[in-house]
């Protein structure tokens, strides 16, 4: 294991799919993208398995957050391609904030005197 | 929105769980094109094709789990593992089609036993009757000084209906035989005779047509309407809709058909079901042999022959009602004196539940029925047991898949979970066989309730959903009774000796033997107590049948007919009654011939009575047996005369009044001296007549076998005129024979004249004994159907146990043991459950009988040859059930045993 692999962070399940959410704001896209997006965070902080990104995609469509169509891509491939929903950009709204909300409480118990000084 | 998002989720779950095939190829296809993507994106950055595909694939992480992890979000996973569940017990329930049907057809018997049961205990005890807010209805009755009585004078009705402040409603009504004539066919049909308000005050709407009109129920005779049952008008008019409108005849009279009533409405006394319903107002046309007019006439407060039934207002408590009806009753009766100016007893009300209506027929069944379902109760105790048992045993030979799995990390609630679904599978499977049983048993079981006491009683022994959902409760319920602990126990298995196979140690797993022999003590003690019961039964049905009736039933005919249904005034009929005996006594094959009013062992009339001379003690009740008889009635019912003389043809209604008392009678009232030639009164309402007697005849039985002689009362015919008679036909050879010829006779008369109600005084006599032999019956039925299960448990158990100890009896035979031995042994060990079971079950059926007591004649609940009777049957069979398997262990070759592992 490399010591640039032991930096990168797991993001905890909820947060992923907030992840994917986001990334979907504002484009449709198919798995494959949607993967190599939030990968490119920058600073690549994240270690993101692709394949952990689908059942972060079946919750959100269970719920009604995104809605997935069939497109072709250039290969003559299929692949799902998935659109954020009016309740899916409510409830990314929603959990951006509480997210922001929990990752301050959080950082003020962590290092309470940042704020001071 | 909450129901918006949950349809979303539903539809979802329910579109992956209903393609699922579709769905994981999908998904497939999807990871598929995700890989080739991220391949082909890494062949740009520079890797060559194989570097590239396994980046791809590093890239993406575990792809089965990711599979795993999205079916998981699909939300499909609980049904999937229940489908599975279900799948794979099905596998192993026709993988071994023995054990499946043995165990089937055991749940079969005990869920069928206890759903034809139900059926008949919910349509006498538990429904209620088919109109809104059942609950607000009471039946009403009332107090006068000694007894209580449900039956009602018309005035006292109408005033009540006219002031009382607590009834929403309250209506009358009776049971009358009506002749409906159609197309010159005659058939007799169950009337009931209804006050105006009858259905809009129980929020009863005909199915078709109306119910009745408020003038229809002002005046007496003037508005000849009826209302059709939804049966009659089916069965006998097709359901035509054109029926209402329409005039048909009922007792010659013609009636408007008015309107049908529901299908699901059969009247408010649950037995009854009315065919016609008939305004109050109609009364005249409807018994015309009345001798004056019961609605309006100045005896019409002496004649209590309505029951009523009220409809509380909201609000009103039974208490508050009954005490302003007791009010209000005495109010009427200081206002209506008797007609000789005496003063009227006050009522003193009381208000029952009426939600079932009045269940006064049913009120014998109540108790038989209540000892049915606790039987079938235990049968089916014992049938679980039973099964709980074999499952054990089963239970043995999976040993070792179970314990693979378990090994292999399935977990043990999963395990549970699938061993109880087997068993809830079997059970439901049980219980689909047992419905069909007992809807191909229903009539049966009906005509259990169908006593000589209300012949015509009618249930609907429809199999309905009430009787669906107990079926599958009871089933369910089963299932996890009598799978919980063998699924309990065989999911804690020793792994290491079950997968070494090591099933024959002995001394082990003395827990789980503990746990089957218990079942087996079990069965038997419950099977002890469903035996003694039955033997009780069977005990008391022979003493009720050795009963002297007093009379010779054999080889009498009779059949009743109404002439008043001809239209016959009195002297008509006086005179067909005449002409038909002396036709009759004239046939070849008839010994006497005579006429009753009523047929003994088939309820009976009642008549208070005055005797010159005695003083009753305070509280003795001077009512007696009543019937009203034809000449020569003594010597056709072989009932000795002791004193005096018959009545003859010179009896008629011009001469003396006369009478024929028992010797009961006699006894009580003249006990030193002959009662020939004194007089007593016989008060019955509105009249008193003095008669002469002049005749004394040994007691008979008249409303039951089983009753103590009370003192009767018999006049004749001529001077106490009654349409409604029964001809009673003594023959000198078999007496169905002489049917034909006796009816022909009836018909050369009259030939529109319906004679109904034909049987012989046998059939009579034993249909008075139908509940106790019905009881008996069936009761012997549970009886060996217990017997049987606990034998077939007994031996399951022993032939397992010698089964998996093949091995140490071997070497117990190899070591010089003989087989005398091994016999005595395992004898022994069988023959202790049975009796601890025996002994448990003793303490039981005392316990038990005890509730019975009541319903047996001239046996005590404890009677010792019955119990000894049932504990020795069971001793000898379990005794057969475990001998077979010990003689087998006696067979065990030790080589052969030794070699076998």
């Amino acid at each position: 294991m490399t010591k640039g692999q032991l930096d990168q962070l797991d993001p905890p399940q909820g947060a992923l799919e907030m992840l994917v959410l986001r990334t979907l704001l504002f484009d449709p896209l198919h798995g494959h993208s949607t993967a190599r997006t939030i990968q490119q965070t920058p600073g690549g902080a994240l270690r993101v398995d692709h394949g952990s990104l689908y059942p972060a995609l079946q919750r959100p469509e269970r719920r009604g957050w995104v809605t997935a169509d069939w497109g072709t891509l250039e290969n003559n491939r299929r692949a799902r391609y998935y659109r954020l929903t009016r309740a899916g950009r409510r409830r990314l709204t929603a959990e951006s904030s509480r997210w922001g909300r929990l990752a301050e409480a959080v950082a003020r118990i962590m290092r309470p005197r940042e704020g001071e000084g | 929105m909450g129901w918006a998002r949950l349809r979303h989720e539903l539809v979802f779950v329910l579109r992956r769980l209903a393609g699922r095939r579709r769905a994981e190829r999908e998904l497939d296809e999807e990871i598929g094109a995700h890989l080739e993507l991220e391949a082909r994106q890494n062949i740009e950055a520079g890797m060559s094709p194989e570097e590239a595909h396994y980046a791809a694939l590093r890239a993406f992480g575990n792809v089965t789990l990711t599979k795993e992890e999205s079916r998981a979000m699909w939300g499909t996973r609980s049904l999937e593992i229940l489908w599975q569940d279900v799948s794979y017990g099905l596998r192993m329930l026709t993988k071994n089609p023995g054990f499946t049907a043995v165990v089937v057809l055991a749940l079969a018997l005990g869920i069928g036993a206890n759903t034809a049961i139900f059926s008949l205990v919910d349509k006498v005890l538990i429904r209620k009757l088919p109109v809104e807010e059942p609950d607000r209805l009471v039946v009403v009755s009332a107090s006068r000084g000694q007894g209580i009585s449900t039956v009602f004078t018309y005035p006292d009705f109408a005033d009540y209906r006219a002031s009382n402040q607590v009834f929403e409603g309250l209506v009358c009504y009776t049971q009358r035989a009506l002749t409906l004539s159609e197309g010159g066919q005659a058939e007799r049909v169950q009337g009931t005779i209804v006050s105006g308000n009858y259905f809009t005050a129980l929020r009863v709407r005909p199915a078709l047509g109306r119910g009745f009109f408020p003038e229809e129920d002002k005046t007496r005779g003037s508005h000849p309407v009826v209302v059709f049952s939804y049966g009659l008008w089916q069965r006998r008019f097709g359901s035509d809709p054109g029926l209402v409108g329409k005039a048909v005849n009922l007792n010659g009279y013609s009636f408007t058909v008015v309107g049908i009533a529901p299908s699901e409405f059969t009247g408010t006394v649950p037995g009854v079901a009315p065919d016609v319903y008939v305004p109050v107002m109609m009364q005249g046309q409807v018994s015309p042999s009345w001798k004056f007019d019961p609605l309006f006439g100045p005896r019409s407060r002496g004649l209590s022959w309505l029951e009523v039934l009220g409809r509380l207002k909201p609000g009103v408590s039974r208490e508050q009602a009954a005490a302003a009806m007791t009010t209000l009753g005495s109010q009427i009766a200081r206002a209506n004196p008797n007609p000789d100016g005496t003063p009227r007893s006050e009522p003193k009300f009381v208000l029952e539940d009426g939600s079932r209506g009045h269940t006064y027929l049913l009120r014998d069944l109540k108790f038989p029925l209540q000892m049915l379902m606790a039987t079938v109760g235990l049968i089916l105790l014992i049938a679980c047991a039973n099964v709980a048992g074999l499952l054990l045993a089963r239970a043995g030979t999976r040993h070792k898949e179970i314990a693979v799995r378990l090994a292999v990390g399935a977990g043990r609630v999963r395990l549970i979970r699938q061993l109880l679904t087997e068993s809830v599978l079997l059970s439901t499977l049980g219980g689909g066989a047992g419905l069909l049983l007992a809807a191909s048993t229903s009539g049966l079981v009906v005509s259990f309730a169908q006593t000589n006491n209300f012949s015509n009683l009618t249930l609907d022994n429809r199999l309905d959903w009430r009787v669906l959902g107990f079926t599958l409760a009871i089933s369910l319920l089963t299932g996890i009774l009598f799978g919980l602990a063998p699924a309990l126990s065989a999911s804690r298995p020793d792994l290491v000796s079950a997968l070494k196979d090591e099933t024959t140690l002995p001394g082990k797993r003395a827990r789980r033997l503990s746990l089957r022999n218990l079942l087996v003590v079990g069965q038997v003690a419950l099977s002890l107590i469903v035996l003694v019961g039955a033997g009780l039964c069977v005990r008391s049905l022979q003493k009720l049948q050795a009963i002297d009736a007093g009379f010779d039933p054999a080889r009498v005919l009779v059949m009743s007919a109404d002439v008043s249904l001809s239209g016959y005034n009195n002297e008509r009929g006086l005179r067909f009654y005449s002409e038909l005996l002396e036709r009759v006594k004239l046939l070849r094959g008839v010994e006497a011939v005579s006429l009753g009013a009523q047929i003994p062992l088939g309820g009976g009339i009642s008549s208070t009575l005055k005797v010159a001379g005695y003083v009753p003690k305070p509280g003795e009740d001077m009512s007696s047996d009543f019937n009203i008889i034809g000449p020569d009635y003594f010597r056709t019912m072989k009932i000795p005369l002791l004193h005096g003389r018959e009545f003859g043809q010179s009896d008629t209604a011009a001469a003396p009044q006369v009478v024929i008392i028992n010797e009961t009678a006699a006894r009580r009232f003249w006990p030193d001296q002959s009662p020939v030639g004194r007089r007593l009164i016989l008060g019955r309402a509105p009249d008193e007549e003095v008669r002469e007697i002049v005749g004394v005849v040994k007691d008979s039985k008249y409303r039951r076998l089983n009753e103590e002689v009370r003192p009767a009362m018999y006049v004749p015919l001529a001077q106490d005129y009654r349409a409604n008679m029964a001809l009673h036909v003594r023959t000198t050879g078999e007496p169905g024979a002489l049917l034909a010829t006796v009816r022909r006779e009836v018909q050369a008369l009259d030939a529109s004249l319906p004679v109904y109600n034909i049987k012989t005084l046998e059939e009579q006599k034993s249909g008075s004994l139908y509940t106790s032999r019905m009881a008996a019956m069936l009761l012997t039925v549970f009886g060996l159907l217990a017997l049987l299960l606990a034998a077939v448990g007994l031996y399951g158990v022993m032939a397992y146990a010698v089964n998996r100890r093949t091995r140490e009896i071997g070497i117990r035979l190899a070591l010089g043991a003989r087989g005398h031995d091994v016999l005595r042994q395992v004898l022994l060990e069988g023959m202790t459950m049975v009796m601890i079971g025996l002994a448990l079950g003793l303490g039981g059926a005392i316990a038990a009988t005890r509730l019975v007591a009541s319903f047996l004649y001239d046996v005590t609940a404890t009677d010792p040859v019955t119990f000894a009777g049932a504990a020795l049957l069971l001793a000898g069979v379990a005794f057969l059930a475990n001998y077979l398997p010990a003689r087998r262990a006696t067979k065990v070759d030790p080589m052969v045993a030794l070699r076998s592992e």
